[in-house]
Protein backbone atom coordinates (compact mmCIF):
# COMPACT_ATOMS: atom_id res chain seq x y z
CA UNK A 1 0.00 0.00 0.00
CA UNK A 2 1.43 3.29 -0.96
CA UNK A 3 -0.34 5.19 1.97
CA UNK A 4 2.30 5.99 4.70
CA UNK A 5 1.36 4.40 7.77
CA UNK A 6 0.81 6.78 11.15
CA UNK A 7 2.49 5.56 14.38
CA UNK A 8 -0.59 4.63 16.11
CA UNK A 9 -0.96 2.00 12.57
CA UNK A 10 2.47 0.97 13.22
CA UNK A 11 1.31 0.32 16.61
CA UNK A 12 -1.86 -1.72 16.51
CA UNK A 13 -0.09 -4.26 13.79
CA UNK A 14 2.89 -4.93 16.08
CA UNK A 15 0.71 -5.72 18.97
CA UNK A 16 -1.46 -8.02 16.71
CA UNK A 17 1.92 -9.62 14.97
CA UNK A 18 3.30 -10.26 18.54
CA UNK A 19 0.28 -11.00 20.05
CA UNK A 20 -0.09 -13.84 16.92
CA UNK A 21 3.54 -15.29 17.96
CA UNK A 22 2.83 -15.39 21.67
CA UNK A 23 -0.23 -16.85 21.43
CA UNK A 24 1.05 -19.58 19.11
CA UNK A 25 4.33 -20.21 21.58
CA UNK A 26 2.10 -20.53 24.36
CA UNK A 27 -0.68 -23.06 22.66
CA UNK A 28 1.87 -25.53 21.75
CA UNK A 29 4.14 -25.25 25.00
CA UNK A 30 1.23 -25.31 27.79
CA UNK A 31 0.33 -28.68 28.93
CA UNK A 32 -3.22 -27.80 29.68
CA UNK A 33 -5.21 -28.52 26.69
CA UNK A 34 -8.20 -26.31 28.35
CA UNK A 35 -5.70 -23.24 28.12
CA UNK A 36 -4.25 -24.28 24.79
CA UNK A 37 -8.09 -24.82 23.23
CA UNK A 38 -9.57 -21.44 24.27
CA UNK A 39 -5.69 -19.60 23.33
CA UNK A 40 -6.77 -21.26 20.21
CA UNK A 41 -9.90 -19.17 19.78
CA UNK A 42 -8.15 -16.26 21.18
CA UNK A 43 -5.30 -16.98 17.92
CA UNK A 44 -8.15 -17.53 15.64
CA UNK A 45 -9.66 -13.72 16.75
CA UNK A 46 -6.14 -11.99 16.32
CA UNK A 47 -5.26 -13.51 13.04
CA UNK A 48 -9.11 -12.43 11.78
CA UNK A 49 -7.89 -8.68 12.87
CA UNK A 50 -4.88 -9.37 11.25
CA UNK A 51 -6.53 -9.92 7.81
CA UNK A 52 -9.05 -7.23 8.56
CA UNK A 53 -5.03 -5.27 8.35
CA UNK A 54 -4.30 -6.59 5.94
CA UNK A 55 -7.65 -5.21 3.57
CA UNK A 56 -8.60 -9.31 3.20
CA UNK A 57 -12.30 -8.73 4.70
CA UNK A 58 -13.11 -12.34 3.54
CA UNK A 59 -10.55 -14.37 4.80
CA UNK A 60 -11.09 -12.43 7.97
CA UNK A 61 -15.16 -13.30 8.07
CA UNK A 62 -13.97 -16.78 7.16
CA UNK A 63 -11.27 -17.11 9.63
CA UNK A 64 -13.18 -15.93 12.48
CA UNK A 65 -16.63 -17.88 11.52
CA UNK A 66 -14.12 -21.11 10.56
CA UNK A 67 -11.01 -20.81 11.72
CA UNK A 68 -12.14 -19.32 15.12
CA UNK A 69 -15.79 -20.09 15.88
CA UNK A 70 -16.42 -24.14 14.24
CA UNK A 71 -12.70 -25.00 14.98
CA UNK A 72 -13.02 -23.83 18.33
CA UNK A 73 -16.03 -25.11 19.41
CA UNK A 74 -15.09 -28.67 17.74
CA UNK A 75 -11.73 -28.65 19.98
CA UNK A 76 -14.19 -27.53 23.14
CA UNK A 77 -15.92 -30.37 22.51
CA UNK A 78 -13.44 -33.00 22.26
CA UNK A 79 -11.92 -31.74 25.38
CA UNK A 80 -14.84 -32.34 27.32
CA UNK A 81 -15.67 -35.45 25.70
CA UNK A 82 -11.72 -36.03 27.01
CA UNK A 83 -11.89 -34.64 30.42
CA UNK A 84 -15.24 -36.62 31.07
CA UNK A 85 -12.87 -39.91 30.66
CA UNK A 86 -10.62 -38.09 33.08
CA UNK A 87 -8.29 -37.50 30.21
CA UNK A 88 -7.61 -33.94 30.22
CA UNK A 89 -4.49 -33.41 31.64
CA UNK A 90 -0.90 -34.94 30.61
CA UNK A 91 -0.90 -36.54 34.15
CA UNK A 92 -4.44 -38.87 33.56
CA UNK A 93 -2.85 -39.19 29.93
CA UNK A 94 0.19 -40.85 31.55
CA UNK A 95 -2.13 -42.42 34.30
CA UNK A 96 -4.27 -44.17 31.90
CA UNK A 97 -1.67 -45.70 29.79
CA UNK A 98 0.29 -46.88 32.65
CA UNK A 99 -3.33 -48.60 33.95
CA UNK A 100 -3.83 -49.72 30.30
CA UNK A 101 -0.69 -51.58 30.09
CA UNK A 102 -1.36 -53.07 32.81
CA UNK A 103 -4.47 -54.11 31.81
CA UNK A 104 -2.82 -56.00 28.62
CA UNK A 105 -0.35 -57.76 30.29
CA UNK A 106 -3.35 -59.18 33.41
CA UNK A 107 -6.67 -59.52 31.94
CA UNK A 108 -6.19 -58.28 28.24
CA UNK A 109 -8.71 -55.55 26.87
CA UNK A 110 -11.99 -57.51 26.50
CA UNK A 111 -14.22 -55.35 29.32
CA UNK A 112 -12.95 -52.35 27.95
CA UNK A 113 -14.23 -53.01 24.32
CA UNK A 114 -12.91 -50.40 21.80
CA UNK A 115 -11.61 -47.65 23.61
CA UNK A 116 -9.69 -45.46 21.49
CA UNK A 117 -5.77 -45.14 22.92
CA UNK A 118 -5.70 -41.14 23.96
CA UNK A 119 -1.45 -41.51 23.48
CA UNK A 120 -1.48 -39.80 20.74
CA UNK A 121 -1.75 -36.61 22.33
CA UNK A 122 0.94 -35.81 24.71
CA UNK A 123 3.32 -37.74 22.13
CA UNK A 124 5.26 -35.01 20.68
CA UNK A 125 8.54 -34.06 19.16
CA UNK A 126 9.30 -32.32 22.38
CA UNK A 127 10.11 -35.81 23.93
CA UNK A 128 12.28 -36.77 20.92
CA UNK A 129 16.51 -36.42 21.76
CA UNK A 130 18.12 -33.49 21.37
CA UNK A 131 19.24 -33.50 18.09
CA UNK A 132 16.00 -34.25 16.35
CA UNK A 133 14.34 -31.62 18.37
CA UNK A 134 17.46 -29.15 17.17
CA UNK A 135 16.89 -30.19 13.35
CA UNK A 136 13.48 -29.76 13.34
CA UNK A 137 13.98 -25.76 14.91
CA UNK A 138 16.45 -25.59 12.02
CA UNK A 139 14.35 -26.99 9.22
CA UNK A 140 11.51 -24.51 10.29
CA UNK A 141 13.97 -21.33 10.60
CA UNK A 142 15.18 -22.69 6.92
CA UNK A 143 11.85 -22.65 5.67
CA UNK A 144 10.86 -19.70 7.25
CA UNK A 145 13.77 -17.53 6.32
CA UNK A 146 13.22 -18.94 3.15
CA UNK A 147 10.05 -17.60 2.86
CA UNK A 148 11.03 -14.28 4.56
CA UNK A 149 13.93 -13.34 1.92
CA UNK A 150 11.81 -14.68 -1.01
CA UNK A 151 8.90 -12.05 0.24
CA UNK A 152 11.99 -9.33 0.62
CA UNK A 153 13.35 -9.54 -2.55
CA UNK A 154 9.75 -9.54 -4.22
CA UNK A 155 8.80 -6.43 -2.40
CA UNK A 156 9.96 -4.11 -5.71
CA UNK A 157 8.11 -5.95 -7.70
CA UNK A 158 4.68 -4.93 -8.13
CA UNK A 159 1.79 -8.22 -7.12
CA UNK A 160 1.22 -9.15 -10.49
CA UNK A 161 -1.49 -11.60 -9.98
CA UNK A 162 -3.83 -9.53 -7.79
CA UNK A 163 -3.77 -7.61 -11.37
CA UNK A 164 -4.32 -9.62 -13.34
CA UNK A 165 -7.60 -10.55 -11.49
CA UNK A 166 -8.86 -7.24 -11.97
CA UNK A 167 -8.11 -6.70 -15.76
CA UNK A 168 -10.01 -10.22 -15.81
CA UNK A 169 -12.77 -9.61 -13.23
CA UNK A 170 -15.49 -8.32 -15.77
CA UNK A 171 -14.99 -11.84 -17.79
CA UNK A 172 -16.19 -13.90 -14.56
CA UNK A 173 -19.75 -12.44 -14.10
CA UNK A 174 -19.16 -11.42 -10.05
CA UNK A 175 -17.73 -8.42 -9.37
CA UNK A 176 -15.88 -9.86 -6.14
CA UNK A 177 -12.65 -11.21 -6.69
CA UNK A 178 -12.31 -13.60 -4.25
CA UNK A 179 -15.44 -14.97 -5.39
CA UNK A 180 -14.05 -14.55 -9.24
CA UNK A 181 -10.71 -16.62 -7.70
CA UNK A 182 -12.70 -19.30 -5.74
CA UNK A 183 -15.24 -20.42 -8.29
CA UNK A 184 -14.09 -19.00 -11.28
CA UNK A 185 -10.25 -18.84 -11.57
CA UNK A 186 -9.65 -21.46 -9.27
CA UNK A 187 -12.70 -23.46 -8.95
CA UNK A 188 -10.86 -26.92 -8.92
CA UNK A 189 -8.93 -26.07 -5.41
CA UNK A 190 -12.90 -25.08 -4.45
CA UNK A 191 -14.30 -27.92 -5.15
CA UNK A 192 -11.39 -30.11 -3.52
CA UNK A 193 -11.91 -28.30 -0.67
CA UNK A 194 -15.83 -29.01 -0.41
CA UNK A 195 -14.39 -32.36 -0.96
CA UNK A 196 -12.49 -32.66 1.98
CA UNK A 197 -15.44 -31.44 3.85
CA UNK A 198 -17.38 -34.13 2.69
CA UNK A 199 -15.26 -37.25 3.38
CA UNK A 200 -14.03 -35.45 7.22
CA UNK A 201 -17.89 -36.16 7.52
CA UNK A 202 -18.21 -39.37 6.22
CA UNK A 203 -14.95 -40.45 8.26
CA UNK A 204 -16.67 -39.16 11.32
CA UNK A 205 -19.86 -40.88 10.64
CA UNK A 206 -18.56 -44.01 9.95
CA UNK A 207 -16.07 -43.97 13.72
CA UNK A 208 -18.30 -45.90 15.21
CA UNK A 209 -21.78 -47.15 13.27
CA UNK A 210 -24.51 -48.03 15.54
CA UNK A 211 -24.19 -45.57 19.06
CA UNK A 212 -24.90 -42.18 18.11
CA UNK A 213 -25.12 -39.41 20.66
CA UNK A 214 -24.17 -35.57 20.79
CA UNK A 215 -22.33 -34.59 23.42
CA UNK A 216 -24.97 -33.64 26.34
CA UNK A 217 -26.12 -36.36 28.14
CA UNK A 218 -29.62 -37.13 28.71
CA UNK A 219 -30.22 -36.13 32.18
CA UNK A 220 -28.67 -32.40 30.93
CA UNK A 221 -30.99 -32.28 28.07
CA UNK A 222 -33.69 -30.16 29.77
CA UNK A 223 -35.08 -27.69 28.95
CA UNK A 224 -33.21 -23.99 29.38
CA UNK A 225 -36.07 -21.31 28.65
CA UNK A 226 -33.18 -18.60 28.62
CA UNK A 227 -31.11 -20.69 25.70
CA UNK A 228 -34.53 -21.35 24.02
CA UNK A 229 -35.11 -18.11 23.66
CA UNK A 230 -31.72 -16.92 22.50
CA UNK A 231 -32.60 -19.77 19.56
CA UNK A 232 -35.70 -18.80 18.49
CA UNK A 233 -34.26 -14.76 18.23
CA UNK A 234 -31.07 -15.40 17.01
CA UNK A 235 -31.63 -18.62 14.70
CA UNK A 236 -34.00 -16.91 11.95
CA UNK A 237 -31.47 -13.78 12.47
CA UNK A 238 -28.54 -16.12 10.95
CA UNK A 239 -30.80 -17.44 8.23
CA UNK A 240 -31.58 -13.88 6.97
CA UNK A 241 -27.60 -12.83 7.23
CA UNK A 242 -26.65 -16.55 5.47
CA UNK A 243 -29.09 -16.07 2.60
CA UNK A 244 -27.39 -12.10 2.52
CA UNK A 245 -23.47 -13.25 2.98
CA UNK A 246 -24.30 -15.52 -0.14
CA UNK A 247 -25.84 -13.13 -2.36
CA UNK A 248 -23.42 -10.15 -1.93
CA UNK A 249 -20.90 -13.05 -2.47
CA UNK A 250 -20.89 -12.00 -5.60
CA UNK A 251 -19.40 -8.28 -5.44
CA UNK A 252 -18.31 -7.75 -1.38
CA UNK A 253 -17.05 -10.11 0.94
CA UNK A 254 -19.15 -12.68 1.72
CA UNK A 255 -19.75 -15.91 0.20
CA UNK A 256 -20.27 -19.83 0.47
CA UNK A 257 -18.14 -20.56 3.54
CA UNK A 258 -19.41 -17.87 5.33
CA UNK A 259 -23.02 -18.50 5.13
CA UNK A 260 -22.08 -22.32 5.62
CA UNK A 261 -20.16 -21.33 8.80
CA UNK A 262 -23.24 -19.08 9.91
CA UNK A 263 -25.74 -21.53 9.14
CA UNK A 264 -23.91 -24.38 10.86
CA UNK A 265 -23.65 -22.37 14.14
CA UNK A 266 -27.45 -21.80 14.17
CA UNK A 267 -27.96 -25.58 13.58
CA UNK A 268 -25.72 -26.41 17.08
CA UNK A 269 -27.44 -24.15 18.51
CA UNK A 270 -30.91 -25.48 17.54
CA UNK A 271 -29.03 -28.93 18.34
CA UNK A 272 -28.03 -27.68 22.15
CA UNK A 273 -31.09 -26.06 22.72
CA UNK A 274 -32.80 -29.39 22.49
CA UNK A 275 -35.25 -27.64 19.53
CA UNK A 276 -34.01 -30.01 16.83
CA UNK A 277 -33.15 -33.62 17.74
CA UNK A 278 -29.96 -34.85 17.17
CA UNK A 279 -29.51 -35.76 13.59
CA UNK A 280 -29.10 -39.31 13.27
CA UNK A 281 -27.16 -42.28 10.90
CA UNK A 282 -28.58 -43.20 8.18
CA UNK A 283 -30.91 -40.24 7.86
CA UNK A 284 -30.77 -39.65 3.67
CA UNK A 285 -32.11 -36.14 3.20
CA UNK A 286 -29.27 -34.97 5.85
CA UNK A 287 -26.68 -37.18 3.66
CA UNK A 288 -28.02 -35.81 0.14
CA UNK A 289 -28.15 -32.36 1.41
CA UNK A 290 -24.05 -32.94 2.45
CA UNK A 291 -23.56 -33.70 -0.69
CA UNK A 292 -25.64 -32.02 -2.94
CA UNK A 293 -22.94 -28.78 -2.82
CA UNK A 294 -20.23 -31.47 -4.06
CA UNK A 295 -22.52 -32.76 -6.72
CA UNK A 296 -24.24 -29.84 -8.59
CA UNK A 297 -20.86 -28.32 -8.32
CA UNK A 298 -19.45 -30.95 -10.48
CA UNK A 299 -22.49 -31.38 -12.69
CA UNK A 300 -22.68 -27.50 -13.12
CA UNK A 301 -18.80 -27.46 -14.11
CA UNK A 302 -19.48 -31.11 -16.78
CA UNK A 303 -22.69 -29.95 -17.77
CA UNK A 304 -21.09 -26.65 -19.17
CA UNK A 305 -18.48 -28.70 -20.95
CA UNK A 306 -19.82 -29.26 -24.37
CA UNK A 307 -20.08 -25.19 -24.82
CA UNK A 308 -17.06 -24.17 -23.07
CA UNK A 309 -14.96 -27.23 -23.58
CA UNK A 310 -12.83 -27.77 -20.51
CA UNK A 311 -14.28 -29.00 -17.18
CA UNK A 312 -15.21 -26.31 -14.79
CA UNK A 313 -15.83 -23.31 -17.00
CA UNK A 314 -19.08 -21.53 -17.47
CA UNK A 315 -20.73 -20.51 -21.14
CA UNK A 316 -20.16 -16.97 -21.62
CA UNK A 317 -23.33 -15.04 -19.86
CA UNK A 318 -24.04 -17.89 -17.50
CA UNK A 319 -21.45 -17.36 -14.81
CA UNK A 320 -23.39 -15.17 -12.65
CA UNK A 321 -26.24 -16.86 -12.21
CA UNK A 322 -24.44 -20.58 -12.05
CA UNK A 323 -22.13 -19.29 -9.31
CA UNK A 324 -24.69 -17.84 -7.72
CA UNK A 325 -26.57 -21.14 -7.80
CA UNK A 326 -23.29 -23.09 -6.95
CA UNK A 327 -22.55 -21.41 -3.66
CA UNK A 328 -26.15 -21.48 -2.72
CA UNK A 329 -26.06 -25.06 -2.59
CA UNK A 330 -22.53 -25.14 -1.29
CA UNK A 331 -23.77 -23.21 2.07
CA UNK A 332 -26.68 -25.62 2.73
CA UNK A 333 -24.21 -28.41 2.07
CA UNK A 334 -21.20 -26.82 3.73
CA UNK A 335 -23.39 -26.06 6.98
CA UNK A 336 -24.69 -29.36 7.37
CA UNK A 337 -21.57 -31.10 7.08
CA UNK A 338 -20.19 -29.13 10.18
CA UNK A 339 -23.11 -29.66 11.79
CA UNK A 340 -23.42 -33.53 11.08
CA UNK A 341 -19.71 -32.70 12.78
CA UNK A 342 -20.77 -31.70 15.81
CA UNK A 343 -23.97 -33.69 16.46
CA UNK A 344 -23.19 -37.50 14.38
CA UNK A 345 -20.06 -38.61 16.49
CA UNK A 346 -19.73 -41.84 18.33
CA UNK A 347 -21.17 -41.83 21.69
CA UNK A 348 -18.87 -41.09 24.67
CA UNK A 349 -17.37 -44.98 25.26
CA UNK A 350 -17.54 -46.57 28.57
CA UNK A 351 -15.67 -43.95 31.70
CA UNK A 352 -13.13 -46.42 33.59
CA UNK A 353 -14.42 -46.01 37.16
CA UNK A 354 -10.68 -45.61 38.21
CA UNK A 355 -10.38 -42.32 36.19
CA UNK A 356 -13.95 -41.34 36.55
CA UNK A 357 -13.08 -41.21 40.67
CA UNK A 358 -10.52 -38.61 39.75
CA UNK A 359 -12.20 -36.24 37.91
CA UNK A 360 -16.62 -37.25 37.61
CA UNK A 361 -17.67 -34.54 35.98
CA UNK A 362 -15.48 -33.88 33.27
CA UNK A 363 -14.78 -30.22 33.79
CA UNK A 364 -14.20 -27.52 31.21
CA UNK A 365 -13.20 -25.65 34.06
CA UNK A 366 -9.91 -26.67 35.33
CA UNK A 367 -11.15 -27.56 38.56
CA UNK A 368 -10.79 -31.17 39.84
CA UNK A 369 -12.05 -33.08 41.85
CA UNK A 370 -9.47 -35.43 44.55
CA UNK A 371 -10.36 -39.17 45.55
CA UNK A 372 -12.17 -37.75 48.79
CA UNK A 373 -14.53 -35.23 47.35
CA UNK A 374 -12.70 -32.48 47.74
CA UNK A 375 -12.58 -29.66 45.01
CA UNK A 376 -9.11 -28.82 44.29
CA UNK A 377 -9.74 -25.71 42.42
CA UNK A 378 -5.94 -25.24 40.59
CA UNK A 379 -4.83 -28.49 38.80
CA UNK A 380 -1.46 -27.50 39.24
CA UNK A 381 -1.65 -27.40 42.79
CA UNK A 382 -2.13 -30.66 43.20
CA UNK A 383 1.12 -31.74 41.50
CA UNK B 1 -16.25 18.85 19.06
CA UNK B 2 -17.62 15.61 17.99
CA UNK B 3 -14.48 13.91 17.47
CA UNK B 4 -13.67 14.75 21.17
CA UNK B 5 -17.16 13.36 22.46
CA UNK B 6 -16.47 10.07 20.15
CA UNK B 7 -12.84 9.93 21.90
CA UNK B 8 -14.34 10.35 25.37
CA UNK B 9 -17.06 7.28 24.67
CA UNK B 10 -14.54 5.13 23.48
CA UNK B 11 -11.98 5.67 26.43
CA UNK B 12 -15.08 5.01 28.74
CA UNK B 13 -16.18 1.61 26.54
CA UNK B 14 -11.91 0.89 26.90
CA UNK B 15 -12.08 1.53 30.82
CA UNK B 16 -14.88 -1.12 31.20
CA UNK B 17 -13.23 -3.82 28.82
CA UNK B 18 -9.98 -3.19 30.95
CA UNK B 19 -12.02 -3.18 34.07
CA UNK B 20 -13.74 -6.46 33.73
CA UNK B 21 -10.55 -7.70 32.16
CA UNK B 22 -8.79 -7.32 35.38
CA UNK B 23 -12.01 -8.78 37.17
CA UNK B 24 -11.98 -11.60 35.24
CA UNK B 25 -8.17 -12.36 36.39
CA UNK B 26 -8.79 -11.69 40.26
CA UNK B 27 -12.02 -12.37 41.34
CA UNK B 28 -12.24 -15.41 43.55
CA UNK B 29 -14.48 -17.35 41.90
CA UNK B 30 -16.69 -18.02 38.60
CA UNK B 31 -19.36 -16.12 39.12
CA UNK B 32 -18.14 -13.01 40.16
CA UNK B 33 -15.43 -13.67 37.13
CA UNK B 34 -19.11 -13.56 35.37
CA UNK B 35 -20.29 -10.90 36.99
CA UNK B 36 -17.05 -8.77 36.07
CA UNK B 37 -16.99 -10.20 32.06
CA UNK B 38 -20.60 -9.70 31.69
CA UNK B 39 -20.49 -5.65 32.35
CA UNK B 40 -17.34 -5.36 30.15
CA UNK B 41 -19.68 -7.10 27.46
CA UNK B 42 -22.47 -4.74 27.86
CA UNK B 43 -21.22 -1.70 29.10
CA UNK B 44 -17.78 -1.81 27.33
CA UNK B 45 -19.21 -2.49 24.11
CA UNK B 46 -22.36 0.25 24.45
CA UNK B 47 -19.72 2.88 24.84
CA UNK B 48 -17.97 1.93 22.08
CA UNK B 49 -20.97 1.24 19.37
CA UNK B 50 -21.89 4.50 20.54
CA UNK B 51 -18.51 6.23 19.93
CA UNK B 52 -18.23 4.42 16.90
CA UNK B 53 -22.06 5.59 15.71
CA UNK B 54 -21.34 9.28 16.12
CA UNK B 55 -18.38 8.73 13.11
CA UNK B 56 -20.59 6.70 11.34
CA UNK B 57 -21.29 8.16 7.69
CA UNK B 58 -24.92 6.97 7.43
CA UNK B 59 -27.54 5.84 9.32
CA UNK B 60 -27.33 2.36 8.58
CA UNK B 61 -23.90 1.88 9.55
CA UNK B 62 -25.33 3.84 12.95
CA UNK B 63 -28.20 0.75 12.77
CA UNK B 64 -26.05 -2.37 12.33
CA UNK B 65 -23.69 -0.82 15.15
CA UNK B 66 -27.02 -0.92 17.27
CA UNK B 67 -27.94 -4.27 16.17
CA UNK B 68 -24.46 -5.63 17.13
CA UNK B 69 -24.60 -4.04 20.31
CA UNK B 70 -27.85 -5.84 21.17
CA UNK B 71 -27.47 -9.45 19.53
CA UNK B 72 -23.51 -9.12 22.09
CA UNK B 73 -25.71 -8.17 24.66
CA UNK B 74 -28.33 -11.31 24.45
CA UNK B 75 -25.95 -13.71 22.91
CA UNK B 76 -23.69 -12.55 26.55
CA UNK B 77 -26.45 -12.75 29.07
CA UNK B 78 -27.40 -16.37 27.80
CA UNK B 79 -23.66 -17.57 27.93
CA UNK B 80 -23.42 -15.73 31.44
CA UNK B 81 -26.34 -18.07 32.12
CA UNK B 82 -25.12 -21.05 30.73
CA UNK B 83 -21.85 -20.86 32.70
CA UNK B 84 -23.17 -19.97 35.80
CA UNK B 85 -26.13 -22.85 35.97
CA UNK B 86 -23.41 -25.64 34.84
CA UNK B 87 -20.98 -24.30 37.32
CA UNK B 88 -23.63 -24.28 39.91
CA UNK B 89 -24.88 -27.97 39.37
CA UNK B 90 -21.21 -29.22 39.16
CA UNK B 91 -21.50 -28.36 42.73
CA UNK B 92 -18.97 -25.29 42.61
CA UNK B 93 -20.05 -23.51 45.44
CA UNK B 94 -19.76 -19.25 45.66
CA UNK B 95 -16.95 -18.12 47.13
CA UNK B 96 -19.24 -16.61 50.00
CA UNK B 97 -20.81 -19.47 51.03
CA UNK B 98 -17.53 -21.49 51.49
CA UNK B 99 -16.39 -18.48 53.40
CA UNK B 100 -19.50 -18.47 56.02
CA UNK B 101 -18.69 -21.89 56.46
CA UNK B 102 -15.45 -21.49 57.12
CA UNK B 103 -16.09 -19.15 59.67
CA UNK B 104 -18.72 -21.48 61.27
CA UNK B 105 -21.68 -19.16 60.06
CA UNK B 106 -24.75 -20.64 61.92
CA UNK B 107 -27.40 -19.35 59.05
CA UNK B 108 -25.34 -21.60 56.43
CA UNK B 109 -25.34 -24.27 57.88
CA UNK B 110 -28.00 -25.96 56.64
Amino acid sequence: MGIPMTPLEWGLDATVALLLVGLAGRILFTRDLFEATVLFIAFGLTLSLAWVRLGAANVALAEAALGAGVTGALFLTAFHRLARRGLAHPLDRQRYRADELHDRSSRGRADRGDDPKPALLDVGILHGPLWLRASMALAGLAVTGGIAARLLTLADRPPSLPILVEAHLAETGVSNPVTAVLLNFRAYDTLLEVAVLVVAMIAVGSLDRGSRAFVRDPEELEEDPVLDALSRLVVPLAGVAAVYLVWVGSHGPGGAFQAGALLAGAGVLLVAAGLMGPVTEGAAPIRALAVMGLAIFIAVGAGSMPWTGSFLAYPPGTEYGLILLVEAVLALSIAVVLIELFVDVPAVPHVDPALAKVDPTGDPLGRRISPDGAVIRNPDEER
Amino acid sequence: MIDILSAALLLTGAFFFMAGTLGLLRFPDIYCRLHALTKADNLGLGFVAVGLALQASSWSARLQLLLTWLLVLVAAATVAHLLARSALREGIEPVRMLADRAHGDPDDAA
